[in-house]
């Protein structure tokens, strides 16, 4: 099951993918908790929409700029940018000592590429850990270039024209 | 002795980290979420009384995972030591006095990454796996290009039915593959389907179901599906269906 599970995502993956809908017509919802917003932009594959989907996080009150882009996949969300510069990720779960790109530490905003974290799939139907992440390239400051960037990796043709949620509460 | 101190003291020190926040101070600690993320805890306060909270990190840990159904305070609140309550997705810490404000931090972040680990743990993705998908894909890996998809076939009524899946085996027979996950409407359509071909009796076709077996299927729903074609649970069908053909 996991096997072909991965299988599919690969496929998902390395596919172009498409917005299905226009993005103004997708609402922000409050998330986890009062202070975060989330966006979910369904995505088209070969003309179908197979369950994935485009998940932007926003924190609008935040000190500052922070957001989490990520591709959802059959409900699994298997593929995440955080752009936090105060973030700090430990790569407990190190790729062979061979593959030195892969940092022990990440210190700021970092992305957690699917063909890293694929073997972590590992409890279907439950939430997955995406335990290895890398470091952002410095470049990347804002959120439209960033998500410009995301969806170049991650196949999706067309990037969305998404605008973070302004603060909603005094500073 | 000294120099190892010194070594082990140096490498901790730079990862954990106490900064100006807007209302307050953010404090980074030794503690890390199920992804490796390290566990941020605010502290709000004057002079000598302050609270801590995890900002709702712990549910953000969820829902960057993919859980966008809200989460309720009640799936984490048992768990929470007496120091620490849950409001709003939010954990926090007790008004504490300046004295008790380092041990506060502590409780706030080991129970915020408990609470995280625990719901990593219990909560479910929902079934939104594309199951057609994946049974397609273990056959064009098993058959490759012996695989068709969306063969149209009659049945003994004339009826025309269209099955995702149908292999050409070597022996010039057809062998559909239909897959089945555990849904009233999926069910019902994929027996008919396979009912009504099988009753054709016809010698270039066999037929198999693949099911869904990380699902908890009835008995009895099972036993009908086998009317139609025989069950093939998906773990197994790899080797199944490589038998069936040889």
């Amino acid at each position: 099951m996991k096997e072909a599970f991965i299988a599919s995502v690969d496929r998902v993956v390395s596919e172009p993918k498409t917005l299905a809908t226009a993005i103004v017509d997708i609402p922000w919802r409050i998330g986890g908790c009062q202070d975060v917003r989330l966006l979910v932009a369904p995505l088209l594959v070969d003309g179908e929409l197979p369950g994935v989907e485009l998940h932007v996080l926003a924190y609008p009150n935040h000190d500052y700029l922070k957001f989490t882009i990520s591709l959802s996949v059959f409900g699994h969300v298997i593929w995440r940018l955080c752009f936090d510069q105060e973030e700090g990720h430990t790569n407990v779960w190190r790729e062979p000592i061979d593959k030195p790109e892969v940092p022990r530490r990440v210190e700021g905003s970092h992305y957690h590429p699917w063909a890293k974290n694929a073997r972590f799939a590992k409890r279907l139907g439950h939430p997955f850990a995406l335990k290895i992440a890398m470091v952002l390239p410095p470049e990347l400051t804002n959120f439209e270039e960033t998500l410009e960037w995301f969806c170049g990796q991650t196949n999706i043709d067309i990037p969305p024209k998404i605008t973070l949620p302004p603060r909603d509460s005094l500073i | 002795m000294n120099s190892m101190i010194e070594t082990v003291t140096a490498s901790l020190t730079p990862l954990a980290r106490v900064r100006p926040a807007r209302d307050g101070v953010k404090v980074t600690t030794h503690c890390l979420y199920p992804s490796g993320g390290s566990v941020h805890v605010s502290v709000i306060g004057g002079v000598d009384t302050f609270i801590v909270s995890d900002d709702g990190a712990a549910f953000n840990e969820v829902l960057a995972a993919g859980v966008t159904d809200r989460v309720g305070d009640s799936s984490v609140r048992a768990m929470l030591p007496d120091s620490c309550s849950v409001r709003g997705g939010v954990i926090r810490s007790e008004t504490v006095s300046r004295d008790e404000l380092g041990f506060a931090i502590l409780a706030v972040a080991n129970a915020s990454k408990d609470a995280a680990d625990h719901l990593f743990r219990t909560l479910r993705i929902k079934r939104t796996y594309n199951f057609k998908e994946m049974v397609a894909s273990v056959l064009r890996e098993t058959f490759n290009d012996r695989v068709r998809h969306n063969e149209i076939i009659f049945g003994k009524s004339n009826k025309s039915y269209e099955f995702d899946n149908v292999v050409s085996l070597e022996s010039g027979r057809r062998l559909i593959v239909d897959a089945v996950i555990n849904d009233a409407n999926s069910r019902n359509a994929r027996l008919v389907a396979n009912l009504d071909v099988k009753q054709a009796h016809r010698d270039d076709i066999s037929q198999r179901i693949v099911f869904d077996d990380s699902d908890s299927w009835s008995s009895s729903d099972l036993v009908l599906l086998t009317m139609g074609a025989v069950m093939v649970p998906f773990s197994k069908s790899r080797e199944a269906l490589l038998k069936f053909a040889a």
